[in-house]
């Protein structure tokens, strides 16, 4: 488990990372979200262990992970610009890692190479923006560490690629618990494949939550009321996010679950209605305009 | 089977990324040792085949010998290079910590920090090492084939290899250092220079304001240099450790480098302990950023802007001819540009460049205080003159020494100020410190232009152990001072402490003969007599004094010649006689040596003299005769009349002074003799006076005073014959 309390981090006067306190669960995927600037990058490199917390302490397993070789063993940190060594192909860089890492699987390596198709003996220099990103990948999965922290991981990968990248995860997690912590500035690169979702704004953490605890406790509702008695009988004691009116046709964003609201509107007098799931967007729209934000500024731009 | 993750796997790993670097530095070496040693070894054949410089088999051998201790040994190209590579292996290795992709992948893999500064730093030294004893062992090998190799050669080879090594140790550390302070490579670059070469700036900087601002202040006697420079320690001394195994032996080698072996590693130790100290504390995120430490910025910047725009003042003071506002606005300048030009470096950023006015501000505020410190002086230092009783003894040069050669234990030419420090012990204090209290008394523009005013040059030496240099000027014209200055030259430990042959009994086993002249004579004395000689003038010595010196002049010098022909040296000593020497002028009549100062007017064919008219031309050309032969004239106007009746030549041969071989040593030759008559003797063939047989004419000057008339009237008459149309 990776335990972040109360972690603060200043670049001169500007502040990154302001008091963020997050756990991130064993086997699980962390998705780290927020725009450009919001300090995803640093957050990742102090749990690396690459840079030093100005305060707060990071844990994992328990251990600190600043300047700790022990901690780091348990953890590979892929770069949002990876740096590979000049002149070096797939083949050296294997090979620097494997002395690294006392459980690097190079077979496993070359396999995947192969899968991917890329060429251990092409120089990587040669490679596009894209097979870097593979070969990092690929390097930190072989690497065989608990914890896999990727910076923009799935950024320039074309969607078989990034399905390729999420089954990996899903093999990787299934077979040895593999915990991958991936920071984006995606929100619909994220929605299908992480468990837990952080978001950081102006280096703080505006939410943390499961996504499933999400999408279950928020739904969308549309619907066209007989009349108004019906409606406020079908949302008296609802807690509604949002509403939005188009003609008869009404659109509700409530906290519940999908069961207590079908068991509420089967009792009242409906034209037309449907439960709808939200998209990760949707939920954090919804969640942090609560909180006073206005999402879609901070995530979609 | 070494472990995945041990110091060596890590060390192997490392040297894959530097095989560039090793390459670099193996065909540098291979150049800088080899290449030379080989096109040297040629030259040597060619020498000998063709008779030039060598023409014996044993000078041959000796050649090759020290040709492969140099080339091998203290290489000065070799340690240029060493030094060159000493940086970039440190840059190279640590550049890491520069680029922020690289800090990422290095600081998050599982390496202990503290192994992989020691596996880079080890690796940087093992990278030089090797390519450096790869070249040495080939250019052994390629020495002894040649039989270029004896016992001393490689003894002396041995050491300077560790030599060489150290230098490059301390350097190599000290780069690091400054790639551990710095966050681009640019900087990291500037940083190093800035380390190596800081101490050395200033030496000269403090130096040139010394002279410059401080009317006593001088290294005569007590000559500072740069305390813990490297690069000063290697240029300074490598060349004079050369063949010194050969010269002196081994031991005495091995003892001279035993300091500078200490002095360096204690520096290397030192630079890496810190370089290892910034490097624990330096923040992954200073990669690309100039300075790694913020607090170090301003520091850094009052440290660099000081000494530099110092040195911009001391450029334009030169360039200005000493002008003072020109050389206060130059350092403001100087200032305000480095200042400047530091904010830029440090942001990258042009209009960064007047950012953080408080440190400019103090770096100023120190250059002011520093200028108005030397401009007036503010410490009293041109007023010190110690107590008596602080005072153990002091050793004085008055400029005008009765022998200007001086050589050390080996034989080696030394400089007097050397020879006087080790051997001028004047317990007598009073006359030099009475002397220096009236120089700082008195304005330097206040002495009268006819008095003979000289700069003498002082070492106190106090009881608390210090030693103190000074110079301050001396009227040797004035009266008042001349019983002061004869109780100085009069004392035995000033005659002794500038006239090493009085005293350095050991050089009369190598003398190899003895010359006495009078100018035009040249006789010739046996190696046999040099004691007797010795004793003779020790003698005489005894009633000398300043007065003496003073009221004669110079009627003879003798010369000695030395020589070792076993180490190949030879030098010479060269002393003026004076009538008052009787003791040493009636031996030398007793060995049939002596010739007296005046011609004997038989022996001379002709003489002639030639008037010297200096002028200044005005603008319509008109020639503006300048009498005073010290003020300026842009040209002379020469008209020479010969002399060949006996009775005209006796006369002036008994005005006349053999100017051109005598030193003038007490002051009194410039302003005594007439500048306006050059006189010239063409003595006769098959003349008594012995000497060169080529050498017949010789140049003289008369009197002042003492031309004769008939001379004067000649001359004159010549120069209207000549200038009427």
């Amino acid at each position: 488990m990776i335990e972040i309390h109360d972690l603060t981090k200043n670049f001169d006067k500007i502040r990154a990372v302001d008091n963020v306190s997050v756990t991130i669960r064993e086997n699980t995927v962390f998705g780290l979200i927020g725009t450009n600037g919001a300090g995803k990058s640093t957050v990742l490199r102090m749990l690396a262990g690459v840079l030093k917390a100005d305060s707060g302490d990071i844990l994992i397993d328990d251990m600190p992970v600043y300047d700790n070789v022990e901690a780091k063993k348990r953890l590979f940190f892929i770069a949002d610009e990876p740096y590979f060594f000049a002149n070096a192909n797939a083949q050296a860089m294997e090979r620097y890692y494997s002395g690294i890492y006392e459980n690097f699987d190079s077979a496993e390596f070359y396999q995947y190479l192969e899968k991917f198709g890329l060429d251990k003996n092409r120089k990587i220099n040669t490679f596009s923006k894209g097979m870097k990103r593979q070969l990092a990948f690929l390097l930190g999965v072989c690497a065989h560490t608990r914890y896999l922290l990727c910076d923009e991981v799935l950024d320039g990968l074309d969607p078989v690629m990034r399905q390729g990248v999420k089954s990996i995860f899903a093999k990787e997690m299934d077979e040895r618990g593999l915990t991958p912590v991936i920071a984006s500035h995606n929100l619909r690169e994220l929605e299908d494949i992480c468990d837990h979702v952080g978001l950081l704004h102006k280096g703080g953490v505006l939410l943390s939550k499961d996504l499933e605890d999400m999408k279950c406790n928020i739904q969308k509702i549309q619907c066209v009321f007989a009349n108004v008695e019906e409606e406020l009988k079908a949302l008296g004691g609802l807690e509604v996010l949002k509403k939005e009116q188009r003609g008869s046709l009404r659109t509700y964003t409530v906290r519940s679950t999908r069961e207590e609201i079908e068991a509420r509107f089967a009792t009242v007098d409906t034209v037309f209605y449907e439960v709808l799931p939200l998209s990760l967007e949707e939920i954090f729209i919804s969640e942090t305009e609560v909180v006073g934000y206005d999402i879609k500024k901070l995530i979609l731009g | 089977m070494t472990s995945k993750n041990s110091f060596w796997a890590s060390s192997r790993e490392n040297q894959r990324r530097r095989v560039w670097v090793w390459i670099v530095t193996f065909l540098g070496m291979f150049v800088s040792v080899m290449g030379r040693l080989l096109v040297h070894l040629s030259r040597i054949d060619q020498w000998y085949r063709e008779g030039i410089n060598i023409t014996t088999r044993e000078e041959y051998v000796d050649e090759l010998h020290r040709l492969a201790a140099e080339m091998l040994g203290f290489n000065d190209a070799l340690a240029l290079f060493s030094a060159g590579m000493a940086v970039i292996i440190a840059m190279q290795g640590f550049s890491y910590l520069c680029d922020r992709r690289k800090v990422d992948l290095y600081h998050s893999v599982p390496v202990d920090k503290n192994r992989r500064f020691a596996v880079v730093y080890v690796n940087g030294v093992i990278l030089f090492l090797t390519s450096y004893i790869v070249n040495i062992l080939l250019g052994l090998l390629t020495a002894a084939a040649r039989g270029a190799l004896n016992g001393w050669a490689m003894a002396e080879i041995g050491i300077a290899f560790v030599w060489q090594f150290l230098f490059f140790l301390t350097i190599y550390s000290a780069a690091v250092l400054a790639v551990m302070l710095t966050g681009s490579l640019f900087v990291t670059a500037c940083m190093t220079g800035v380390l190596l070469l800081y101490e050395i700036v200033w030496y000269e900087v403090i130096n040139q304001l010394n002279f410059y601002f401080l009317d006593t202040y001088s290294t005569f006697f007590v000559d500072s240099c740069p305390k813990v420079s490297v690069l000063y320690d290697w240029f300074d001394t490598a060349g004079r450790l050369m063949w010194m195994g050969w010269r002196q032996g081994i031991g005495a080698l091995a003892q001279r480098v035993l300091p500078y072996g200490i002095k360096w590693i204690i520096l290397a130790v030192a630079a890496t302990a810190l370089a290892w100290f910034c490097y624990r504390r330096r923040p992954s995120e200073a990669a690309g950023r100039a300075i790694v430490f913020p607090q170090c910025r301003p520091i850094l910047k009052v440290a660099v802007a000081v000494p530099g725009a110092l040195l911009f003042g001391i450029i334009l003071y030169d360039a200005s001819y000493q002008n003072d506002i020109l050389t206060a606005v130059g350092v403001l300048i100087g200032g305000v540009l480095i200042c400047a030009f530091m904010e830029v470096i440090y942001d990258f950023d042009i209009k960064s460049a007047f950012r953080h006015p408080v440190s400019g501000g103090v770096a100023l505020a120190v250059l002011a205080l520093l200028c108005l410190t030397y401009k007036f002086d503010f410490f009293g230092y041109d007023k010190y003159v110690p107590k008596q009783d602080e005072v153990e003894s002091v050793a004085i040069d008055l400029g005008n020494s009765f022998a200007r050669s001086f050589w050390d234990e080996e034989f080696i030419s030394i400089n007097s100020d050397d020879y006087e420090r080790e051997h001028m012990f004047l317990t007598d204090t009073a006359p030099v410190l009475a002397l220096a209290a009236k120089a700082a008394e008195t304005d330097k523009y206040a002495y009268d232009e006819a008095d003979l005013v000289r700069p003498v040059y002082v070492l106190y030496r106090l009881k608390s152990g210090r030693e103190v240099g000074r110079t301050f000027l001396v009227n040797f014209s004035d009266p008042a001072n001349e019983e002061l200055l004869n109780r100085i030259v009069g004392s035995r430990e000033y005659k002794e402490g500038c006239m090493q042959i009085l005293t350095d009994r050991r050089s009369y086993d190598y003398v190899e003969n003895i010359t006495y002249s009078n100018g035009s004579s040249l006789s010739w004395l046996l190696p046999e007599e040099a004691q007797k000689l010795r004793e003779a003038i020790v003698a005489d010595l005894e009633d000398f004094d300043f007065t003496a010196g003073r009221s004669q002049w110079p009627c003879g010098w003798l010369r000695w010649s030395f020589g070792d022909q076993s180490q190949g040296y030879s030098w010479s000593y060269k002393m003026e006689i004076y009538e008052s020497f009787t003791h040493t002028i009636d031996y030398l009549k007793e060995q049939g040596a002596y010739y007296p100062l005046q011609l004997d007017v038989s022996d001379v064919e002709e003489i002639e003299v030639t008037r010297e008219y200096r002028y200044r031309q005005t603008s319509d050309g008109t020639k503006v005769f300048v009498g005073d032969p010290q003020a300026e004239a842009v040209a002379a106007d020469l008209y020479a009349v010969d002399f060949s009746d006996p009775d005209e030549m006796a006369q002036i041969l008994a005005a006349i002074y053999p100017h051109e071989k005598f030193s003038g040593n007490w002051h009194n030759a410039t302003y005594e003799l007439d500048q306006d008559y050059e006189v010239t003797i063409y003595l006769k063939h098959g003349t008594d006076y012995p000497g060169d047989s080529s050498m017949r004419s010789f140049n003289y000057r008369f009197y002042a005073g003492q031309v004769p008339a008939f001379v004067a009237e000649a001359t004159e008459k010549e120069a209207e014959r000549q200038q009427t149309p």
